[in-house]
């Protein structure tokens, strides 16, 4: 629960880049992993939190979703994870700040897995789902260069399997 | 002027880019001298037209050199283009994301009991050795089991799907001839030992003959009726049937619950969802909190005289929400009652108003005059306008007000609905009329404390009973939503309005999100009050 004290409160965040950043502490609590740090380091409002696994480009993207969603509840505990993965919907305002190019979206979903934010790795999961979704495995390959590493024993049993794909 | 002519002809010819101290052929030196020790009167008038000549070189130099700047962007850009894909390939892409991240990725592609999510979770086991080995560990990906998957496909599914997960089923009634196959028969029968792990259950019936009592459909739904007992973990029932079937009776699924559902409920039964279908009341939907359908406009009436009739049944219901798909048809609506004792929360949308057609002979008003839900706190309302042309625009502007009249649920009848949520959008495309206005009536909605608004329109307008409002009124918190056509003229009609109807002292807070687009927060703050005004 924060009190009108946290709310007024700055927190300072440095990244791996050594660039830092403050923000207010109801932006930056978005973070589960910076709200358990600032728990952590108590009152002291001079010790910057360090972020070894984000760049400053990443964390300017981050924190402007942070700013947007500062207010929004609390997410909802891990026992409704089914009604989470339900929908692909993506929000209008989380559907335009996602729009990057595939590098920047992957470090988002990156940060927004390291720095614990669940609603924000949700928008970028879902973002990548729907590029994906009806794709058929070459098209997926083509999209993020991956390449098809199967030994030809798992071949003829995917050719099976594919099978079934085409049916009704 | 030698000096001059001598640069002249090395800029239009010479090296554009010359040794130290000269640019473009040009000695600076020498202009620097021409500039100090020269005035125009010294300048006998061939020189003068000798300076001009060079002006006119200098032009074309200017000229030279705009192409020079416009072919390396070009270039730069052509560079960038180039490399894209390059610099793709050379970062990890999603190969960087962790094991985890990219479970929740094919959950969020292959949900559980969604009808696609059986090729989604094929495909994506087939795409490399890593995305295989993950997709095989996401049991939810392998929890949906498809009618239309044979017994082998079937037996994989449930093997990835782990041991005691819950399953989520699929039952196909596609007649395409007069019987079912005889696999979507033996199909219920390879389910129903399972059926302890049954989570949802999704009845799709799509086109064609359907059979009747004695049929084999009617041994299907028999035989999953007959085993309710057996189904503790199911929760979720979803009922579709296509938009053309609508006319004809579910009479199979209705006759076995006729002969079986009266005698129990489904005791963990949480949601039911139905497309075109609406189900008759029975016992054994007696525990759903929460009830959603898409009905079609043009089967409107016979629609709802059914919800009319169901929900009374329910309840224990809770959450109610209606899909309305309209058209320009307009049928009669009245003398239905759509009423529940226990509903809280009510939304409409209607995904497709066709605007003017559709609010026609006073028909919304009449339909939202049928809801009685005495409980209700909650109302939520998305209308997606197809504007048409074809109407006078006074006409348009009447019949627009008239709309927004017409969008709430009776006061009298709904005296705890303190929450309003509306969204006003348009479907893209060419009109030659856009409503300029909002129109909120306040007597329509007396008892809202929180009302939240998205709207295309550049403002809104509060309008009040003729006297204004004897007693306080009860809005404390007005909330804009990507209202992004507001602009400052649009926000003084606003708050202007809200003056006008004694609406204006009462409102404590007034936020505004997402609303930025021609609006900053230092004019919005001017005209609403720092105090009241919250702004992101």
């Amino acid at each position: 629960m924060s009190t009108t004290e946290d709310k007024t409160r700055k927190v300072k965040l440095v990244t791996s880049d050594n660039e830092e950043f403050e923000v207010d502490w109801e932006v930056a609590t978005r973070s589960v992993l910076i709200k358990h740090m600032l728990e952590d380091i108590g009152e002291s409002e001079e010790q910057a939190i360090p972020l070894p696994n984000v760049t400053a480009n990443v964390l300017k993207k981050v924190l402007e979703w942070c700013e947007h969603h500062r207010k929004d509840p609390e997410p909802a505990p891990e026992s409704s994870d089914d009604n989470r993965k339900r929908t692909l919907e993506i929000g209008d305002w989380d559907a335009k700040f996602i729009q990057v190019d595939q590098e920047m979206l992957f470090e988002i979903i990156l940060a927004a897995n390291y720095l614990d934010i669940k609603a924000l790795l949700d928008v970028g999961c879902k973002t990548v789902a729907n590029m994906i979704k009806g794709k058929q495995p070459e098209e997926i390959r083509k999209m993020f260069n991956i390449v098809n590493d199967f030994t030809p024993e798992e071949e003829a049993q995917i050719k099976k399997e594919n099978e079934w794909a085409e049916d009704r | 002027m030698e000096a001059l002519e001598r640069m002249a002809s090395k800029g239009l010819h010479g090296k554009p880019l010359g040794k130290d101290g000269e640019t473009f052929g040009f000695e600076l030196d020498s202009w620097c001298r021409l500039r100090t020790n020269w005035s125009r009167s010294d300048l006998p008038p061939q020189e003068t037209s000798q300076l001009f000549q060079d002006a006119n070189n200098l032009d074309k130099m200017i000229y030279i050199l705009k192409r020079l700047k416009s072919s390396a962007t070009r270039l730069r850009q052509s560079v960038a283009l180039n490399s894209k894909p390059m610099i793709s390939n050379l970062s990890k892409g999603i190969a960087s994301l962790p094991n985890e991240v990219l479970m929740l990725i094919f959950g969020f592609m292959a949900p559980a009991g969604d009808r696609l999510s059986r090729k989604q979770a094929i495909w994506l086991s087939h795409v490399s050795k890593r995305f295989r080995s993950i997709a095989l560990g996401t049991r939810s990906v392998w929890t949906t089991l498809d009618g239309c998957a044979s017994k082998d496909e079937l037996n994989t599914f449930l093997s990835r799907s782990g041991k005691g997960s819950d399953l989520h089923l699929i039952f196909y009634m596609w007649a395409y001839e007069p019987e079912p196959a005889p696999w979507t028969r033996a199909f219920v029968h390879w389910c129903l030992p399972l059926a302890p792990r049954w989570a949802s259950l999704l009845v799709i019936y799509e086109d064609g003959e359907i059979d009747h009592y004695d049929g084999s459909l009617f041994c299907i739904f028999e035989t999953i009726l007959a085993n309710l007992r057996e189904y503790p973990r199911l929760q979720v029932m979803r009922i579709q049937q296509d938009c053309s079937t609508t006319s004809t009776n579910f009479e199979p699924w209705e006759l076995a619950i006729e002969k079986y559902g009266k005698r129990k409920q489904i005791l963990g039964l949480q949601r039911i969802e139905c497309a075109e279908y609406i189900p008759t009341p029975d016992p054994l939907y007696d525990s759903a909190k929460s009830f959603s359908a898409s009905i079609s406009w043009s089967d409107f009436l016979r629609s709802f005289r059914e919800l009319g009739s169901l929900l009374p049944s329910l309840q224990a219901l809770t959450v109610l929400d209606l899909t309305i798909g309209t058209s320009s048809r307009v049928a009669e609506f009245g003398g239905i009652e759509i009423g529940c004792p226990s509903v809280s929360s009510l939304t409409l949308h209607f995904p497709s108003f066709v605007f003017p057609g559709a609010i026609k002979d006073g028909l919304l008003r009449t339909f939202m005059a049928s809801f009685k839900l005495p409980r209700l706190t909650e109302y939520s309302l998305s209308i997606e306008l197809q504007l048409q042309n074809g109407k006078y625009k006074p006409d348009l502007e009447t019949l627009f007000q008239d709309l927004m009249h017409s969008i709430y649920p009776d006061p009298s009848t709904h005296p705890n609905l303190a929450t309003l949520n509306i969204k006003l959008s348009h479907t893209k495309g060419k009109t030659w009329w856009e409503p300029e206005l909002f129109f909120i009536p306040l007597p329509r909605i007396p008892y809202i404390t929180a009302l939240t608004v998205q709207t295309f329109t550049p403002s809104i307008k509060f309008e009040g009973p003729d006297r204004g409002f004897e007693e306080n009124c009860a809005l404390r918190e007005l909330r804009l939503l990507e209202c992004n056509q507001f602009n400052m003229m649009g926000l003084v009609r606003l708050v202007m309005s809200l003056k006008e109807v004694n609406a204006w002292g009462t409102i404590v807070a007034f936020k505004m999100e997402s609303c930025g687009q021609l609006l900053g927060y230092e004019n919005a703050a001017v005209i609403v009050g720092e105090e009241k005004l919250s702004f992101s």
